[in-house]
């Protein structure tokens, strides 16, 4: 029974908010000045510990993903499965499942006809999704909590066509939490194979002034420059600037940060 | 002091491009030639004037246009045909130069009489006072000392090159104190600067005669942010600022600009070859329609000239 | 949707709207409006190919 007249979506995006403030608050807990206190998990006895007590919350963890684990990854954090995080991802995942896979629909056929080399919106979306779920249960699974996710194949990244680097990089922006160290799959590939596309999605994202959108690419650049792939643009002023310009969200504050950590990681 | 043609790869060249270009380009010109009457300079005219909606502006800057198109001989012979007319005709505008002498004599320390002088002295007409006027102003070290804009020191610059094959300055250092000398943060640029940004290709290049005066530095990183910028203001339809970006593209060593941008003017562009300079209505008042929108047929004119002749490795015709 | 119903988890009491609504919050799209840098009137200068003029001090009345 809902409390308020908000939506599903604005409760949710709520949640997946106050999530993202919670993440903020844990990553500085796990990787303040204080290095050696990074092993201790966050207790559940805090209060925090209801974390996934409501269906919005749940929600949100869902959207969130694997940027829920973002302090421990980050910060070289154990994971392990009695973490609030770990308990709430999997009750989220049980929830909210995914949908069952969809193979990418071809266009109609037409004799002649090239084939689409564009994948359409709804492929790029239901891909997104792909590669979301994917992500958050990978990371799931190495806190030992198994969720049954569909298969990434047939979803691999359209990075060939360079008139299509608007596109690509978007796409990217919508799998920002996979841009986290300790993942790797073909879509960490083609970022790693196309820093100048990223930049320029970044870069159209900022003059739009859609900062959100430019922190999500700017992390994946980020994350090459940590594992020694060139960004062209400078990745701090980048951030920075998205800080203060960037809006309240807190989510947009939480890419901001994962960028600027990798990007102080180094090559 | 006539160069080579650089001339592009053919696997660069895109034939849809060129046959967009070489359209929006002939026919922004054909609305030119047309139109030319409404920028005609109202006879009571005198050489005082500050407005920056002056009654010469347009007349230099459809000089300038023409002067490309026969500077760089890519056009068909009606193409030709119609600069060498408008050259004409503004030249008579401007009574063969005389207004142009009257009013350095008058504002010695402006430098448009200079400016705009260059177009015509590249389609070939030349004032022996003026030559003698303007040639004396430019060595006198309060002219060279003037506080302008970097961008607007090397108009300045091209446009004593352009009169005087002997002229000599440090282009490199002139480059360097532009905006896109510091090659900057590529996402911190705004409408202004962005023109700032095109002039300087401009007045480094010569209007893409001599690409490889552009530094090496700013042609990379134009090759890396061009495309962004002619995309972000493609979709919020500044069409007279993408023109300049198209003209800067045909100034790189290798085009980098999506063709899409090319379609996108020719999507705007009227039968009768006006070309919007945004996504505002265009005024119903021919004579109004002509003061705001003639200079994005300029650019268009500028920028199909050039990316052709750049494409097609274009003759060289002597001033 | 049907199919949806049969192969859901049978703990799980998720409704469609929910299910929709992550969907769409997991994917959320770049700003469909662009707020690009536009002329104003506070940039230096108007005449583009302007030929020299600069924004001057207020000019003295006339004589």
């Amino acid at each position: 029974m809902p409390i308020s007249d908000a939506t599903p979506q604005e409760e949710f995006s709520r949640a997946a908010e106050r999530m993202a403030v919670r993440a903020l608050d844990v990553l500085s807990a796990l990787g303040g000045a204080d290095a050696t206190s990074a092993t201790a998990p966050h207790r559940s006895d805090g209060p925090a510990a209801a974390l996934g007590g409501t269906r919005a919350e749940l929600g949100g963890a869902r959207v969130l993903g694997a940027d829920l684990f973002a302090p421990y990854l980050l910060t070289g954090t154990p994971l392990h499965p009695g973490l609030d995080e770990a308990r709430a991802m999997a009750l989220a995942f049980e929830q909210y499942p995914p949908a069952q896979p969809q193979a990418p629909q071809p266009a109609a056929a037409q004799p002649g006809a090239p084939q689409p080399a564009v994948p359409q919106a709804a492929d790029r979306a239901a891909s997104a999704v792909v590669w979301r779920d994917w992500a958050a249960a990978e990371v799931l699974g190495r806190c030992g909590h198994r969720v049954p996710v569909p298969p990434p194949d047939g979803h691999e990244p359209q990075d060939g066509a360079a008139d299509q680097w608007q596109q690509w990089s978007v796409w990217m922006a919508q799998l920002s939490p996979l841009a986290l160290p300790g993942l790797d799959s073909p879509v960490h590939d083609s970022a790693r194979r196309n820093p100048r596309a990223l930049g320029r999605g970044a870069v159209r994202a900022m003059l739009r002034r859609d900062y959100r959108t430019a922190a999500r690419i700017a992390r994946w650049l980020s994350l090459g420059q940590a594992q020694g792939v060139a960004s062209p643009v400078r990745l701090e002023p980048l951030l920075h600037h998205v800080r203060l310009f960037g809006g309240p969200s807190a989510r947009t504050a939480l890419d901001v940060r994962v960028g600027e950590r990798l990007a102080e990681a180094g090559p | 002091m006539k160069t080579g043609r650089t001339v592009r790869p053919g696997s660069t060249v895109n034939q849809d491009v060129l046959r967009t270009a070489h359209r929006v380009g002939s026919q922004a010109l054909a609305w030119l030639a047309a139109s030319a009457h409404h920028g005609a300079m109202p006879p009571e005219t005198t050489v005082d004037f500050a407005d920056p909606d002056n009654p010469y502006k347009p007349l230099g800057e459809t000089a300038l246009a023409a002067s490309l198109v026969l500077r760089e001989g890519v056009g068909g012979p009606a193409e030709l045909a119609a600069a060498r007319e408008l050259l004409d005709f503004t030249w008579s505008q401007l009574r063969s130069g005389a207004f142009l002498y009257e009013r350095a004599m008058r504002h010695p320390m402006l430098s448009d009489p200079l400016e705009t002088y260059a177009h015509f002295v590249r389609g070939g007409y030349r004032l022996s006072t003026l030559d003698e006027v303007v040639g004396h102003l430019g060595r006198l070290d309060s002219i060279r000392a003037i506080e302008m804009m970097p961008n607007r020191r090397l108009a300045v610059a091209n446009a004593n090159r352009v009169i005087d094959a002997d002229y000599r300055c440090d282009w490199a250092a002139l480059a360097g104190d532009t905006w896109i000398g510091s090659e900057p943060e590529p996402w911190l640029i705004d409408w202004m600067t962005g023109y700032n940004m095109t002039h300087t290709v401009f007045h480094l290049t010569d209007w893409g005669r001599l690409p490889e005066g552009l530094p090496a530095g700013i042609a990379d990183y134009l090759g890396t942010w061009l495309p962004v910028w002619a995309d972000i203001w493609q979709e919020v339809a500044q069409w007279d600022l993408l023109g300049e970006l198209l003209i800067v593209d045909a100034c790189l060593p290798e085009p980098v600009c999506d063709p899409q941008a090319w379609e996108s003017l020719a999507a705007v562009q009227h039968p009768d070859g006006l070309l919007p300079r945004d996504g505002d209505p265009v005024d119903e008042d021919p004579h109004t329609a002509f003061k705001e929108n003639e200079h994005t047929a300029v650019v268009a004119v500028v920028a199909g000239t050039v990316t052709l002749s750049r494409a097609l490795g274009g003759a060289w015709s002597a001033a | 949707m049907l199919t949806q119903e049969l192969t859901r988890p049978i703990r799980s009491t998720s409704t469609p709207a929910e299910l929709s609504a992550l969907a769409t919050l997991m994917v959320e799209e770049e700003a469909t409006v662009s707020d690009a840098p536009l002329y104003t009137p506070e940039d230096a200068g108007v005449g583009i190919l302007a030929l020299g003029l600069l924004l001057s001090p207020k000019p003295p009345k006339n004589r």
